[in-house]
Order: C-alpha cells, then structure tokens, then sequence
C-alpha cells in the first residue's frame, strides 16, 4: 500500500461506521449507546428459525447490521488502523443485533472473532498478511441469514431532523434494471392524494432518501422495477407513514454536553470574578503594544489604519476584531490620533461606525469622531487589498492593526505595513496565514488571543472570568486528549482491543469526534 | 435603549441558532433568521455604493492626494453599474411563456427561457392554491414534476430543464441511463426546443416538437405556450460587456495583486529566518528541510538511499522527513492553535450573545 492510499481506505471503512451511525435507530443511540460502549461484548441469544420481521425498528436494525458487515468485507486489510476500527464495526452491528433480538448464533460471531483475531496477531507479528478470506467466510452466512428475516420494503422517518425526510429500504426487483420511486399520499382530500415521482435509481440501490416530503402528512411509497424495455417488472409498496419532526438531536448529545461544559466553565469564573476573586492573566505583548502603536501615531501626527478582515459581520472573528476596534477607538480618542477603517463588507461598515463613535463618547471626545474615515471600498478581495496598500504607501500611517479573518491578502498588507516603517499588530483565527503575520509583524495575537483581547483591554474582571472559564475548557480538552492517547495506544497495541477499553475508544471516535 | 435593542437582537438570534442545533423541529426558524440577514445584505449594498460615491467623490471635489485614482474608481464603479444593471449588450433570451388561471381566482405563469446556448431554464410561479396540496405539473402531456403549494398556497420554482442534446440520436433508454435522476416527462422536454430555433441545435431533416406547439398544465389548469420575444439573457453571459469587463480588467488586476505574494513571501523569509537566537536557527534548519523536501529537485540530493519502507535508513530521505515533520509536530502544534480557537470562539460568542461584552455597541465607563 502506498501512503497516498491510506486516507483513502480509512475513508472506506470510516464511511461505513459513518453511515451505520447516522441510521442507527433510536433505541441504539444516545444514553443507551454509551452504555454499550462501555460494557464488553456480550453473548447472544440464539433464536431459531427465520421469520421475516415485521417490526420496522427490529428491520432497520438488521439492514443497518448488514450493510456494516458488508462493508467489513469491501475493507482493504493492509491498512493496520483499520483493524482497531475493525472491532469496533463488528461491535456496532452487534449492538444493532442485539437491540434487534436477532437469530444470530455465539458460533457464527465466533468464527468472525476468531478471524479477526487472526488478523490481529498478523499486525502483532508485523506481517502484512491480507486474511480477508477468512473474514468473508465468516461473514457470509450471518449476511445471508440476516437477508432472509427482512422485508422487501420499509419506509421510517429519518431520525433527528425537522420532520421532512423519510428513509426507504428495499431488496432488489428479480430482472429490474432500474427502480422508480414514487411517492403516494394519503391524505383524505383527494387533491392531496397525487403521486409524484422522485426519481429513478439504479437497480442495486438499496437505500433512498426522500428529502422533499411535508410534516405529519401520511404517506406511502412504491418502488417500481423495470426491464431493459421499459416494462414494469415488480414493485414494492409500504406501510402508510407519517414523517415527524423531532425535538432533540440525541445523537449531539455528547456534543452538547460539552458544549454545556466549556460554557458553564466560563459563566462560573465570570461570576466568581464579580464575586472579587483576583485572578492573574498572563501579559499579551501584542495587546500591551496597542497603547504604544497609538502614542507613536500622536507624536508623528500620522494616521492608523485598522483593519477588520475581509468576512462578512456574520463571522465571530470580525465580531472580535470590532470588539477589539472599540477598544483601540477609544485610545485614539484620548490619544487625539486618527484610525482609517477600510471594509469590505458595507455592514462591517455601519457596525465600526457605530463601534466608534461610541468609544468617542466614551472618551468624552464625541466631536472628534469622523465617519468619513470609516468607509467602504469593495467587496473583492484584490480590489480591497490594492486600496489599503495604497493608502498605506501614499499616507504613511504610524500604525496598522489587522484583526480578524485573512486570507491570501495576510502577507500583501503586512509586507507593505512593514515597508512603509509602520508598527504592525496582526490577530487573526487562521492558522494558515498565522505564519505570514509573524513573519511581518510587530506582534502578532494568535488564533485564542484575538478573542482574548477584548476582555484584556478592558481589564475588567467580569471580562477576565471567562479567559479562567477558557483556561477550564483546556483543561478539560487536555485530560481528553491525552487520556484517549494512552487508550488508543493500548488498543492499536492489541492486547485490548475487544475489552471495554476497545470500546471507548470506539465510543469516543464514533459518537463523540465525528458528531462534535 | 439604543443599546438594550440590538443586545436583545443579538441574544434571541444568536441563542436560537444554537438551540436549533438540537432541536431540528426548529429548524425552520434558523432558515428565517438567516433570511433576514440576507434582506440586511441588500440594505448593506446601497449603504456601500454610497459610501464609495461619498468617499472618492469628497477625494476628487478637494483634489486631494491620489485623486486621479479615485476618479477612476468612481468611473470604473459607474460603468460597472450601468453596463451590469442596463443588460447591455446580453443578448436576447429565447422564451415560451403559458398562463394559468383557476376558477377560484388561482394564477400563475410558467416560463421557459433558452439563453442561446442550449441552457434551459423554468420559472414557475401559481398563488391562490389549495394550501398544503400537491399539484402536477405536465407538458406536452408528460408529468414534468410535482409540486407542494406548501402553507400560503403558493408555488414558485426555478428548475433547470434537460438540454436539447441530437434529441433524434438519443433514444429514451439512453437518456434515461445518462439522466438517471430525471423522470420521462423531463427527458421528453429534452426533445422540445424553444423557438426561434438555433439552427447548430437541430440535426438537418430534425422534427422535433417546438414548445409553442405542446400543451402545459398545473393541477386542472390548462395552458398553450405562447411566444415571448421581448427578453435579454443573463447579466453575466460569457463573452458580453459585463463578463468581459470582470474577465478583462478586473482579473488581470486582481491576479497581478496576487502575483506580488511571491515577492513577498522571499522577503518575509528573509527576515524570519535570519540566525539571530536558537529558536531561529532551529526554525531555519526546519523549513530548509521542508522547503527541500518539498521541491521536486530538492529530493535528489537524498536519492542515493533506500526508498523501501522496511529499511530504517529511508526514513532519512528528504521527502519522508518532511512529511514525519509536517504529520507530527506541525500537525500537533496547528490542532493545539485550533482547539484555543474553537474554545475561544466559545467563550466570545457566550459573551457576545449574554451581553457581558458589550463593547461592539459602546460601553459605559
């Protein structure tokens, strides 16, 4: 295998987990998949027989279970990371199985450990022996026992949505070449009883989504199969359902949690910090310059140009950048300097005029605010950077600061910034043109730091809380990380990939990171 | 109050969006906000056009510094203007047009347009509908698609039609393979053209069925199409004043600004990576190695050992370095910089939203 390769094998199998996890009925999500997650990998009880099931839950589980296990044997093998994840999709479909109360056998699972145990030992020896063989052999005859408990259609309401998608799960049309799905209304006015046709699908599809469909409407829907000819073949019909909105998304559950956290971190220390506790925040030269950079432009009677990223209003680092701007204005105000604000959205505009003229009247200098300094100059990213560096070779200005989002234009401005003798004071949140502003700037604030700027500048300690509630979410993120690095190590190594450790690490790969 | 107003503003629109993160039953309500910030958009458009016209204008009035470049800003903005909003010089747009009128007051237009290049668009728009219904529309006899009159009892769509393709060398089977997603009605529409024919679109002897001729219905309503002859095409067609005014000046201009980046890039190197202290030797010595590693020369110099992956010694090869470089301690060092932002991000956003920061709408000291 090649390196270029691995991304993409990785991507295989991940897809498969990926899509087992978005389909994944209700009963096997949230609360109840953590406790899976944790618990080892239980025994099943066999059932006799092969009834076709008629419960819709029970069906969607043992498909989900199958298309797991199938895309098991699609996995390329020489990629060894792939086999931690490997257990984790065989303890997936068990899981679906088990809520599924299906008839699969201790004897059939254990011939798929016991495959995958082979394929263990080959990464424990260092050997790059490819035994997918035996794993499809083992595979097989779960697939096909599964495949004959299933209904030849089930149509379910897509799970944690806003009540506009419902899901379809077919077998194939004996002599189908394509498959048209239509969908039926059920309403009791006649008007509303019109098919319509969704589109028509090749003929091993298995899945379709029909995302176009109304609210607590009933319907039904056909799939039809046709020959090479154009002639209707057989056809498939479903239950009546009638799609749902739902009002909580348990599969972010972790994510909220978290969410709940890092949030509540920062409400605390804001409180705690109102309540006078003294807490200590570490200097930021880019932020101790500003009062400099303003003094110089006094002296030298020059102007400052600021500039507040090339995003709209809507993206949270401009929001920080006009913070920030407040801040400056007011500086300048008692500094009795001047700040040019170039935008390059009109509503970024009216925002740093406002934000402006407020710091004047703060400062006690409301008639020295000039809204003709703050102006607009294009809305293309070229356009926009000729202007500035324009300006900035015919005015000289003592001072620039650029805080928000930049892109290609980073270096363009701060090079100009740096050859026009400027002080430069860069703060953007992206990482990619962070090495650029260091490059060419004075200081500059860095990715967290421009966010923190605003409550350093103010010094006010409700303000300094939420750095601490920051802090705490670090805290929390570092704990994270490194605990999940010393668990994942244990499982790659081997020795516990099917114990409770080898199913936390799937928790926390498959719930948590890809929902978060 | 001026400031108590946008605060509320702020919080109500901010908290929903994250609210409706976990609950999709609101989903609906996420789309409504964001409708309004796109109403505000249009607003910000004529706040801006003023802004520049008051700007370069006030520059050019004064004879300031650098007003020769201002009066060519306020002329190249003008002409851009009045070339965009005028259409000039967009050709005509062939079109069909068919009216619909219901018992109970139901209207509606259903427009086809071909921009002369084969693109075919519908523009269909009926009110005065049963709310909540499902209505079909056909042409030519063939259900084209169906639509839902939704909640105000209004349909308006905008749909690509299927392109006049050699209609008399495709056989319905194979479009249907080529157009899987299109039902026969739309592949039906694909052998219709829209007069006045283009004549390179139609095979010499070709009868295929012109629009003007073919019926068009939405639910029980019933209509002809009709010829519509007073039409322009799109305002940025390829190759027309606009579009060659974007193609020809502006982006020569804006890849001329971009090009400077390699200059600048040499320069800031340069001064990054002087010697002066350990770090910057150790920032040297790296990025000698990545800027080796990745170029296509660069690697030579390490050619003479093993490339095989089982001998240790391959790893010393300048393209494994870097990429054992760029994988870990680069990889490492960035998701550290974008976990501080994601939690910053929080932290801003709360204050933001709880109107503990307030210092983007001014602050009493």
């Amino acid at each position: 295998m090649s390196p270029a390769d691995a991304p993409r094998i990785a991507c295989a199998s991940c897809h498969a987990a990926e899509r087992s996890r978005r389909r994944a009925p209700r009963a096997a999500r949230g609360s109840a998949t953590l406790l899976f997650a944790l618990l080892p990998l239980s025994s099943l009880t066999p059932i006799a027989g092969a009834e076709v099931i008629t419960d819709t839950e029970q069906a969607i589980a043992v498909w989900e279970s199958i298309e797991v296990l199938t895309a098991l044997e699609e996995v390329k093998f020489e990629a060894f990371p792939q086999i931690g994840g490997l257990v984790g999709d065989v303890a997936t479909a068990r899981e679906l199985l088990e809520v599924a109360k299906m008839p699969i056998s201790d004897t059939q699972f254990a011939d798929i450990d016991a495959a995958i145990d082979e394929l263990l030992k080959s990464r424990t020896n260092g050997e790059l022996l490819p035994r997918k063989d035996v794993l499809v052999q083992a595979l097989k005859p779960v697939i096909e026992q599964l495949g004959e408990t299933l209904p030849d259609i089930i149509a379910y309401d897509n799970p944690f949505d806003d009540g506009f998608a419902v899901e379809l799960r077919f077998k194939d049309i004996p002599g189908a070449v394509t498959k048209q799905v239509r969908r039926v209304p059920q309403d009791d006015d006649p008007l509303r009883s019109r098919p319509a046709v969704l589109g028509t699908i090749d003929a091993a599809a298995k899945i379709f989504v029909d995302a176009s469909t109304y609210k607590d409407r009933p319907v039904k829907y056909e799939v039809r199969g046709f020959d090479a000819d154009g002639n209707e073949v057989g056809m498939y019909v479903t239950d009546t359902i009638t799609p749902e909105a739902n009002w909580f998304a348990a599969d972010r559950l972790p994510f909220l949690i978290f969410l709940l956290v890092i949030c509540g971190s920062v409400v605390g220390y804001i409180e705690l910090a109102r309540s006078g506790r003294e807490l200590k925040i570490r200097k930021i030269a880019g932020l101790e310059a500003v009062e400099d950079a303003v003094g110089r432009a006094t002296e030298m009677g020059r102007p400052m140009i600021y500039v507040p990223g090339i995003l709209e209003i809507n993206d949270i680092q401009t929001v920080a950048s006009l913070i920030i701007l407040g801040n400056v204005s007011r500086t300048a105000a008692e500094h009795d300097a001047r700040v040019e604000v170039p935008c390059r959205d009109p509503l970024v505009m009216a925002a740093a005029r406002e934000t402006i003229q407020t710091s004047f009247v703060d400062a006690g200098r409301p008639e020295a605010y000039d809204e003709r300094l703050i102006y607009f100059v294009s809305g293309e990213q070229f356009a926009y950077v000729a202007n500035i560096t324009g300006t900035m070779v015919r005015e000289r200005p003592a001072a620039c600061f650029y805080m928000g989002a930049f892109f290609a234009e980073s270096l363009i401005l701060a090079e100009t910034g740096n050859m026009t003798g400027s002080i430069q004071i860069a703060g953007t949140a992206q990482p990619a043109q962070l090495p650029f502003f260091v490059a060419a700037c004075d200081y500059t604030l860095m990715g967290e730091e421009l966010f923190a700027a605003s409550a350093y500048l103010s010094g006010e300690p409700h303000q300094l809380g939420s750095l601490k509630g920051q802090d705490a979410g670090k805290l929390l993120t570092m704990i994270l990380v490194v605990v999940s690095s010393i668990a994942i190590t244990f499982v790659l190594l081997g020795s516990m990939q099917k114990s409770w450790l080898g199913s936390f690490v799937h928790f926390l790969r498959e719930e948590v990171l890809r929902v978060s | 109050m001026k400031r108590t107003v946008p605060l509320l503003i702020t919080g109500f629109a901010g908290l929903t969006i994250i609210v409706v993160e976990f609950v999709p039953a609101l989903r609906e309500v996420k789309g409504n906000i964001e409708a309004y910030y796109q109403i505000l958009l249009v607003f910000g458009a004529i706040l801006g056009a003023a802004s520049i016209l008051r700007l370069h204008g006030s520059r050019m009035l004064k004879q300031q510094a650098g007003w020769g470049y201002s009066a060519v800003a306020v002329v190249g903005f003008i002409a851009t203007l009045v070339v965009g909003l005028g259409k000039i010089g967009i050709p005509p747009a062939y079109g069909v047009y068919a009216r619909f009128d219901g018992p109970d007051g139901q209207r509606g237009l259903a427009l086809v347009t071909d921009n002369g290049r084969g693109i075919r668009t519908l523009d269909l728009e009926v009110q005065g509908l049963e709310p909540n219904t499902d209505f079909d529309l056909t042409i030519g006899g063939e259900l084209f698609k169906t639509y839902n009159s939704g909640e105000f009892g209004v349909v308006a769509a905008i749909e690509r039609m299927p392109r006049l393709d050699k209609p008399d060398s495709v056989s319905a089977a194979q479009a249907e393979e080529q157009r899987p997603s299109m039902n026969a009605g739309q592949i039906a529409l694909g052998e219709i053209y829209i007069p006045p024919a283009i004549p390179e679109q139609l095979n010499e002897g070709q009868t295929a069925p012109q629009f003007a001729t073919v019926p068009v219905a939405f639910g029980s309503m019933t209509g002809d199409f009709q010829r519509l002859w007073r039409m322009t095409g799109k305002y940025d067609t390829p190759g027309r004043p606009l579009a060659w005014l974007y193609d020809y000046i502006y982006q020569p201009l804006a890849q001329t600004m971009f090009a400077m980046l390699a200059y600048y890039v040499a320069s800031a190197a340069f001064r990054a990576f002087r010697a002066r202290n350990l770090e910057s030797v150790l920032l040297l010595f790296t990025a000698f190695i990545i800027l080796l590693g990745r170029t296509p020369n660069g690697v030579l110099i390490t050619d003479f050992l093993p490339s095989d992956p089982s001998n240790p010694l391959s790893f010393f090869r300048l393209e494994n370095i870097t990429t054992w470089v760029m994988t870990y301690f680069n990889t490492a060092g960035m998701r550290a910089i974008t976990i501080g932002i994601a939690l910053g991000i929080a932290a801003t956003s709360l204050k933001v939203l709880l109107g503990i920061d307030r210092s983007y709408i001014g602050q009493e000291r």
